[in-house]
């Protein structure tokens, strides 16, 4: 009997102890992959934080700057000029320009923003300077992504009309499950949360880049601002942040035209110039997935396009 | 005197009388099983302690008391007790535990009148055919439900298997192997549609490869969820166990096993290839409308007979001091009529029937203590077509050692090596926007012969991807070479402490390693593409070369302006596994049984896969690499991979228990519940753990005492079983987002200086993240009539598979759309019937058939569709994709409404036009306009199997048939041909001129400058190829094999060392008895998707087996 009880306790020890490692051992990624444990990842990792898609051949296509063409024979590029010059319901979800890879790209943005603060809060030195620059720079690319919604899919801001349109969801965590609800409020808190980043982000945000002019210098983070307290009928504080960034000589901030139209007009001459990181007028560079340059520009280029390859 | 004499005759009759009383016993005790002597065996005088053992010849003495009975026994043999005369010759029959009345699970033994569950066991001497070196693609037809497409007949590759249907739509419902107890994973995780691919993968994607098939006792298949609940996850899609042979106590055995296969090199009689003659025929007609000129065809990329032709006339012989080719109509038409005339016969240049061997030698035995088997096995495969020779190497010993009563421990060891070669490949392409699918630079030998002209000459060199081009100098200088080994470790401790209860330990270590290197010699067509720039034209056009982007002048230069490549792929799998159980198995008063298993099994499997793109490798060089940097630069603007590694870790860890009740053998009932936990799914609870159970019962009505009578001899076994189950599988590998996953990037930048790295989210979290389920009910029944000479199995089973990975579209507030969760659910029943009958039984003549049937249905009830339409009408390797409402995967199809007045084909697109060009085959929203042909996987399987037996020879005939199924004919028509590629007979009712668009649905050949004008009539003539008129059914009867053997007589081997020689004559894959006549040759069951694929061929093998 006795041998028998000892091999209960046993089986129950082994058990236990089993149970309880286990899930440890169950814990280990399935791979390899990255997890933002540093500060110079944080500062990589909002590289990607801001948005890689651009609504300007979208909004073209939808305003009068386009005419509808009847020549007969010619047709339009794709199913999804038609729809949106049309203002059609845009079935083309894949489509680079279309409002859902927008949406996705914008959102994108500030999920990653939203990543990298919760990894700032969480990390337990989130005082130190570097994760303070990374934070003003996150909350500036949040409010810059929801800035870039609310013109694309939201009405215009007035401050009379505000509360009684439609904002748009303002998620401050990163989504962790699949069909979370959101809530769209109105402009008006919208734009109050927007206002709130940039003015929590401002004082934080520093020069401190490897490619400055990729991201939210002082400058840059001053004249968002600028732009945002337009939008917002805040005049005082837009002619105090644009003052801001002009200083006492303002000219030295703005771009030289003479010396631009001076270039050749061969080439990527003049294109590459206007957008190069050496020009001072350039505070804030984004590049894009967009066939907007090709469908913009001059007509060679148009054409050129339309050839099947 | 007189005393004396009494005294004399007292003790005489005294003594005789002792002597009378002891019977003096002598005798033989052999095996029934092989009529061997038993060696060890004990007798004993019943009720006493006096006995005597076998010798080892079997031989035994003994004297018995008058009146006393004998007891003769021996381990594993069921006890005697027999009267005693002077001689005996006693047989000894294996007890209850035979192979036939136990059902193997893997984890444990059980009585087969105790399992509740649907199972088939199939016995490897009747299921191996012989010249199949992977055993996996035996098992089709042997069991019920269980659906075998052998979708390639290369060496390593994987045939699809289904066990009652598919489980998950973007998962893989692929069985789980076992192995001797231990589950045996693969070395790399394929999707099963990537299977029929191609691609160079699939060589390795057989988990059982590295098994010789001389090796294996038996399998038993596991199909219902209560036969697969204790196996958990994983198991979702049934098990196959496979046990291999053991030795034997008492015995001691050698056996070879030769075998010789010879494969026959197919025809063109078996496809509807046009001959060369007709197929200049098509040529000069090109050439009529605007194609084939000398000037496109030699500044273009590929070109066969007219460009040859154009060469020779362009290029300058100094030493005759004329060209190669005299530009006159004569000389042209001469050399055109030479081309005419041809006729290659490429098979016959590529293929060979040279004899594939396969040896194996095994060493089995055994005493009372122990018992052993050890096997080698060498197989060398000269190759069926060129670059295809397999070797292999394998080992495997197991022995078991009882150390005491109760107490035994099992080691087992085993080691397989393989070195291949396989023609050089790289991955199929499709171009969604043509709806092309394609495979750059593929040379496999099958589908070369297929593809390739006859007028062209096998030893000349044309042109390809700008370069010259021979198959045979390709096949030489582009290669694959594998090295692949399989090593396993395994030992078990079982332990009785008591009588009932068995406590068993068994612990496995698994290293699996494959390298993959490609080959691509300098002198190879794929490397020289890279360096063709025979003129400026050529030098604008070719894209392998580089074009600096950052300098606007820049002119295109030559990244591999010596040597070939080096590809290696490199995969690696260590695995370990442990599992304790505790079974006790009672019965209780003769009445009740009751059998509790419960244990716990951890397992750990890591995967390394790397892979190196050996750039400039100058094999003529001193095997010396040389490159240069604009290689590397050009890679970075591509975005191409240098070189890559990708580890991988999967733990499990579980808790299970099993209980089954027995009321006298009748009534039984028996529950199973699984606790399992995995590392791939959400760190939550909820979603990392899962239950899995299973319930079922069965009732023996042949077990009840009122059986006999009422049914007397017409009805001698029957029994009726039910279970309803839970279970689970983790989903598909590539869907690991339990964690957000982050990717290192570098975001585009125009200039160089400006470029900086980061970090970007590739998947969001799905905390969520959890198994993909399954429950299943199955009714089933078994009957034996007439004293079981006709079996009847049937089974019935619903199954509703729910919480299947599948896309949903949410709000996006994260930044995606659309998303993965476990959203799909799909819905399958089936039904599955075996029939054995034994028609004949003499002494001399036996005869039995073996029918197989089942009908298994799926249909996804519940998906968000993502799928293009180009994944509908093609998808992998033409599988298809489905849709809500139908089968797991299914084949669609243009809508096809003709010819135009000019030869063009026409369609109805998804807005209702008809139209030739505007089809968009990206189109995800709306694909109800396509045509639904029908399911890609077959609903109707089975086999037909008759052997008979008479004296010493034995014949098999086997038919296997498959219903239900719908295969694409390969795509042969496009918008543009070039001198390279061979048409198909259809080519010879095309469409001419106005007028025949009545009569006929081939579209026709294209003039150059329709071509020209309009481009987009590519896509018309690609989607030609998805529609129904290229559409057949997939439906076939095939004479699998036909073997005749003969067991050379025992009496003719008493005086040689033998014990036992049989010769076997076998043909397999002889032909098809029925398929659809629209195939026209094309294989029902193969994917001809170039790459490494195979067909099966037809082969004659003779087996030679010796038992010493």
């Amino acid at each position: 009997m006795n041998m028998r009880n000892i091999y209960i306790y046993m089986l129950l020890a082994v058990t236990t102890l089993t149970l309880s490692s286990c899930d440890d051992f169950l814990d280990k990624l399935p791979d390899n992959r990255m997890d933002l444990n540093s500060k110079e990842k944080v500062q990589k990792y909002l590289v990607s934080a801001y948005p890689d898609h651009n609504p300007a051949y979208l909004t073209e296509l939808y305003s009068d700057n386009a005419d509808e063409f009847d020549v007969t024979g010619w047709g339009t590029d794709g199913i999804f000029q038609d729809q949106a010059f049309a203002w059609k319901d845009i079935t083309e979800t894949q489509d680079k320009e279309s409002p859902q890879e927008l949406w996705n790209s914008l959102y994108m943005a500030m999920g990653t923003a939203n990543t990298a603060l919760q990894t700032i809060e969480q990390s337990g030195n989130s005082t130190s300077s570097d994760y303070q620059a990374s934070k003003g720079e996150a909350l500036l690319c949040r409010a810059y992504a929801a800035f870039m919604l609310s013109n694309t899919f939201c009405m215009a801001y007035d401050a009379t009309t505000a509360d009684k349109h439609m904002g748009l969801p303002y998620p401050l965590q990163p989504e962790t499950i699949v069909g979370a609800k959101y809530e769209r409020g109105t402009l008006a808190a919208f734009y109050k949360q927007i206002n709130s980043d940039i003015e929590a982000g401002l004082p934080l945000v520093t020069d401190n880049y490897s490619r400055p002019k990729y991201h939210f210098t002082r400058n840059a983070a001053y004249a968002f601002a600028a732009l945002f307290n337009l939008y917002y009928q805040k005049y005082d504080k837009a002619v105090a942040y644009a003052s801001q960034v002009l200083g006492t000589n303002a000219s030295s901030k703005l771009r030289d035209w003479k010396a631009f139209n001076a270039l050749s007009a061969n080439g990527q001459i003049a294109p590459n110039a206007y957008v190069n990181t050496s020009s001072q007028a350039n505070l804030l560079l984004q590049t894009v997935y967009s066939q907007a340059g090709a469908y913009l520009g001059p007509t060679a280029w148009a054409t050129n396009m339309r050839t099947d390859n | 005197m007189k005393k004396r004499l009494k005294l004399f005759l007292v003790s005489f009759f005294l003594s005789a009388g002792i002597a009378m009383a002891q019977t003096q016993v002598s005798g033989t005790v052999i095996s029934s099983e092989d009529n061997e002597p038993i060696i060890g065996a004990s007798i004993i005088v019943e009720g006493s302690k006096t006995g005597a053992v076998t010798d080892l010849n079997g031989n035994f003495s003994l004297s018995v008391p008058k009146g006393k009975k004998i007891v003769v026994s021996y381990i594993g043999m069921r006890t005697q007790t027999l009267s005693p005369k002077p001689t005996m010759k006693i047989t000894l029959s294996p007890n209850n535990e035979t192979l036939n009345e136990v059902v193997v699970t893997g984890v444990s033994n059980m009585d087969r009148r105790m399992f509740t569950g649907a199972t088939d066991k199939i016995k490897a001497n009747d299921a191996i055919i012989g010249g199949m070196a992977d055993i996996s693609r035996s098992l089709e037809g042997r069991s019920a439900g269980v659906s075998v497409q052998n979708v390639s007949g290369t060496f390593g590759t994987a045939p699809k298997i289904h066990v009652r249907g598919a489980t998950s739509i973007y998962g893989n419902s692929k069985p789980l192997w076992v192995v001797d107890g231990v589950v045996q994973e693969d070395i790399t995780d394929i999707s099963a549609d990537a299977l029929s691919s191609g691609d160079a993968e699939t060589l390795i994607s057989s988990a059982i490869a590295g098994l010789n098939s001389d090796d294996i006792e038996s399998f038993q298949i596991l199909k219902d969820g209560s036969a697969t609940s204790i196996y958990g996850a994983r198991a979702m899609s049934g098990v196959i166990v496979v046990t291999t042979k053991k030795g034997r106590s008492g015995q001691a055995h050698v056996n070879y096993t030769g075998e010789f296969t010879s494969r026959m090199i197919p025809t063109y009689s078996q496809f509807n290839i046009l001959n060369s003659q007709d197929q200049m025929g098509i040529y000069q007609e090109m050439q009529d409308k605007g194609w084939l000129n000398l000037s496109s065809v030699l500044n273009g990329s590929d070109y066969g007979v007219y460009g040859k032709m154009y060469e020779l006339i362009n290029t300058f012989n100094p030493t005759t001091g004329q060209f190669y080719l005299e530009n006159t109509k004569e000389a042209r038409d001469a050399y055109l009529y030479s081309a005419e005339m041809r006729n290659t016969n490429w098979f016959e240049k590529l293929f060979s029937n040279s004899i594939m061997q396969n040896h194996s030698v095994s060493l089995s035995g055994g005493t009372t203590k122990s018992n052993y088997y050890v096997s080698m096995s060498y197989m060398a495969d000269p190759g069926w077509y060129k670059d295809s020779q397999v070797q292999r190497y394998t080992a495997n010993f197991n022995a078991t050692h009882r150390l005491l009563d109760n107490l035994s421990v099992t080691l087992l060891a085993s080691a397989s090596y393989r070195k291949q070669q396989a023609p050089g490949t790289l991955g199929q392409d499709v171009d969604v926007v043509s709806g092309q699918v394609k495979r750059d630079f593929d040379i496999n030998p099958y589908s070369y012969a297929l593809n390739t002209s006859r007028a062209l000459d096998p030893y000349t060199f044309y042109h390809a991807n700008y370069a010259p081009f021979n198959i045979l100098n390709e096949l030489e200088n582009n290669k694959i070479g594998m090295n692949v080994l399989n090593t396993k470790f395994q030992a078990e401790l079982a332990y009785k402490p008591i009588n009932d209860l068995r406590l068993s330990v068994i612990g496995a270590v698994q290293y699996d390693t494959s390298t993959q290197e490609h080959n691509i010699t300098e002198h190879a067509n794929q490397a020289q593409a890279y360096r063709a720039m025979d003129n400026a034209l050529i030098r604008d056009a070719n894209s392998y070369l580089y074009k600096d982007p950052t300098n606007a002048y820049a002119l295109p230069i030559s990244v591999l302006p010596s040597g070939g490549f080096y590809h290696k792929t490199d995969l690696q799998k260590i695995s370990w596994d442990i599992r304790a159980t505790a079974n006790y198995n009672h019965t209780f008063d003769h009445t009740h049984a009751l059998n509790v298993l419960g244990g716990l099994d951890v397992s750990n499997v890591d995967r390394k896969r790397t892979f190196f793109n050996g750039v400039g490798m100058q094999y003529d060089g001193g095997e010396i690499p040389f490159y240069i940097y604009e290689f590397f630069k050009k890679n970075i603007d591509d975005n191409a991979v240098y070189y890559s590694l990708n580890n991988t870790y999967n733990r499990t860890a579980a808790f299970f228990a099993t209980g089954t009740y027995s009321y006298k053998h009748r009534y039984n009932l028996t529950g199973t519940y699984r606790y399992e936990g995995t590392n791939r799914l959400g760190r939550s609870r909820s979603a990392r753990w899962l239950p899995t159970w299973n319930v079922s019962g069965s009732w023996n009505a042949s077990e009840e005492p009122w059986f006999k009578n009422t049914f007397k001899n017409t009805l001698t076994h029957a029994m009726v079983r039910a279970s309803y189950s839970l279970t689970a599988d983790p989903g598909p590998s590539t869907y690991t987002n339990s964690t957000q996953i982050l990717k290192s990037y570098t975001p585009y930048r125009i200039f160089g200086n400006d470029k900086e790295s980061g970090i970007m989210t590739s998947e969001l979290e799905n905390s969520k993240l959890t198994y993909e389920k399954k429950h299943e009910f199955n009714v089933g029944s078994e009957l034996g009539f007439f004293n079981n000479r006709i079996n009847v199995t049937f089974d019935l089973f619903w199954r509703n598979n729910f919480d299947l990975i599948g896309p949903i579209a949410t709000q996006g507030g994260g930044g995606q759309i659309v998303r993965f969760a476990n959203t799909a659910s799909m819905k399958s029943q089936g039904q599955e019937l075996s029939i054995q009958t034994t028609n004949i039984k003499s002494r001399d003549l036996t005869w039995i058939t073996n029918f197989i049937f089942s009908h298994v249905t799926t249909e996804v009830t519940s998906l968000m569709s993502q799928a293009r339409t180009i994944d509908l009408i093609s998808g992998e390797a033409s599988s298809g994709f489905t849709m809500k409402g139908y089968p797991h995967r299914a084949i669609f199809s243009m809508p096809f409404k003709g010819l135009t007045d000019k030869g063009i084909p026409t369609y109805l697109n998804e807005k209702n036009e008809l139209t030739s060009t505007d089809l968009d085959f990206q189109n995800r929203i709306d694909n109800s306009y396509l045509i639904y042909e029908g399911p890609t996987e077959p609903t109707i399987t089975g086999s037909l199997g008759n052997e008979l037996k008479w004296k010493n020879w034995r014949l098999n005939v086997f038919v296997t048939y498959s219903f239900g199924s719908y295969v694409r004919l390969d795509p042969v028509f496009s918008a543009r041909y070039n001198d390279l590629t061979s048409m198909t007979k259809e080519f010879k009712n095309r469409w001419v001129q106005a007028g025949d668009e009545l009569t006929t649905n081939v579209p026709g050949i294209l003039p150059y400058r329709s071509y020209a004008s309009n481009r987009r009539l590519r896509i018309a003539y690609n989607a030609y190829n998805y529609t129904s008129n290229r559409t057949a059914k997939g439906d076939f009867v095939r004479m699998k094999e036909i073997s005749l053997g003969y067991d050379l007589p025992k009496s003719l081997l008493k005086s040689t060392p033998f014990t036992h020689l049989s010769l076997k004559l076998q043909a397999t894959n002889l032909f098809l008895i029925y398929a659809d006549k629209k195939l026209n040759g094309q294989d029902p069951e193969f994917v001809n998707a170039g790459g490494v694929a195979a067909p099966l061929p037809r082969q004659f093998t003779m087996t030679l087996k010796l038992g010493l």
